[in-house]
């Protein structure tokens, strides 16, 4: 697939708009897929595709003959994505400021709630909204390197070039990403199996010890 | 460490999300599309070799341009050598890092420019501090703060006018390239310009003294790489 994208890549940045199309059929749902589960919200998600276009439609000089274009696709969309979320954190931050007796409820698309219910009806769908709602609630720099090393499939080098850091950073937020999302879902297990989540069970309505 | 209802996990959670149909172009791109033309594409070497092909030029001329240090035939012929080789070296590696991405990839590599950033000041440093050498006619400008100082100050702008071509011109050549570690190929545009700066000091500047050495001509490589940073980062940022 990298060489047809590569090959598209060529045309589009030559003048062919039919190659940008094709470009964008093949190289958007994974990037699609990225954002999701980096959002945790769809529609956030898809604006979130529109703008990296319109970026890469933009910086399309910068394309380097011959390169694999799907790492900066990445980049580009991983970017994009942090600053919009760090702008509705801050003016969420700004507004709760102006308002602290009516607490603003935390928006989908930092939490995560959103996809988590959506996905009610896709396969597994108990598992994957855990695994989404755990997800979401993963530090943004562990939940990239696990999304791009485990979900997307992803070198290690290639997780290291799209966010900007380095390969032995990768690794440790990927594994401790890994060991966060494995105590949250056996939280989540054992909550569903009536236990407390230190083994304990409880019933229903009542208290752990 | 890998556990198999996590990984059932994460492999639901990459199910769940890949079915629906892609959203239409937005319209701003649709008449964007309508109206394409043929965009240049980058040529890393090309880029690097015209930049450091003028700075050296630049180098060249302002090396014409000033004086020489009067104590330069008094330090030795085996110290000068290493001191151009370091700060070529640095000057010409560090522009390397930040202009010419990986094999196959066309993301400047912000990793290996923070390496050459912290690789460049950390050689530029220490070279005056531990190594300086002077002759019966260099200045020493630690005897008071205020002559230190005024010292400083002149190298430093010496440098930052040696420096602004290089940085300039990859600013040029990289801007709109970089989506992440804008700012570290930036820098390692500075810490290449604060390396020929530096070069251009040795070659002018009598002031001998290891603190002198060490952090104003050696300061300029980390202290330029911050300045690019600033400034030339969010020009080189996508």
């Amino acid at each position: 697939m990298a060489g047809e994208l590569e090959a598209l890549m060529t045309r589009y940045c030559d003048g062919d708009a039919g190659a940008f199309r094709t470009l964008y059929a093949r190289a958007a749902p994974a990037l699609r897929a990225f954002l999701v589960r980096l959002t945790g919200d769809r529609a956030t998600a898809d604006d979130m595709l529109q703008a990296t276009f319109l970026k890469v439609h933009a910086a399309r000089g910068a394309y380097v003959r011959g390169a694999d274009p799907m790492p900066w696709l990445y980049a580009i969309a991983h970017r994009t994505t942090l600053d919009e979320l760090r702008r509705r954190k801050r003016s969420r931050k700004r507004f709760s400021s102006n308002d602290d007796e009516n607490p603003v409820e935390e928006p989908a698309a930092l939490s995560g709630k959103r996809l988590a219910e959506d996905d009610a009806d896709a396969g597994d769908p108990e598992i994957a909204s855990a695994a989404i709602a755990a997800l979401a609630t993963l530090p943004e720099n562990q939940r990239t390197a696990l999304v791009l090393t485990k979900l997307e499939g992803r070198s290690i080098a290639e997780a290291a070039e799209i966010t900007g850091s380095t390969s032995g950073a990768i690794k440790l937020r990927a594994h401790r990403a890994y060991v966060a999302l494995r105590a949250r879902l056996g939280n989540t297990r054992a909550e569903a199996r009536g236990e407390s989540p230190h083994g304990v069970a409880t019933r229903p309505g009542g208290r752990s010890p | 460490m890998n556990d198999p209802n996590t990984d059932d996990a994460l492999d639901a959670a990459a199910r769940a999300v890949e079915r629906r149909p892609l959203p239409a172009l937005a319209p701003e791109l649709e008449r964007a599309l309508a109206e394409l033309s043929p965009a240049p594409t980058r040529r890393p070497g090309v880029a690097l070799f015209r930049t450091l092909a003028a700075s050296v030029a630049y180098v060249a001329l302002v090396v014409a341009i000033i004086r020489l240090r009067p104590d330069m035939h008094e330090l030795p012929a085996t110290w000068l050598a290493a001191a151009g080789a370091l700060w070529t070296a640095s000057f010409a590696m560090a522009m390397v890092r930040a202009m010419i991405p990986r094999r196959g990839s066309m993301l400047m590599d912000a990793g290996r420019a923070r390496g050459i950033v912290f690789g460049a000041g950390i050689v530029a440093l220490s070279f005056g501090l531990v190594a300086a050498q002077h002759g019966a006619h260099s200045v020493m400008s630690h005897t008071s703060i205020p002559l230190f100082v005024d010292r400083a100050w002149r190298c430093i702008a010496l440098a930052a006018g040696v420096a602004i071509v290089p940085v300039v011109l990859g600013t040029i050549a990289l801007r709109r390239t970089a989506p992440v570690g804008e700012r570290w190929i930036a820098a390692a545009l500075g810490a290449s310009g604060g390396a020929l700066g530096g070069l251009v000091l040795h070659l002018h500047c009598p002031v001998a003294d290891r603190w002198h050495v060490g952090f104003v001509h050696g300061g300029a490589v980390v202290l330029l790489a911050g300045v690019a940073a600033a400034m030339a980062g969010p020009k080189v940022r996508v």
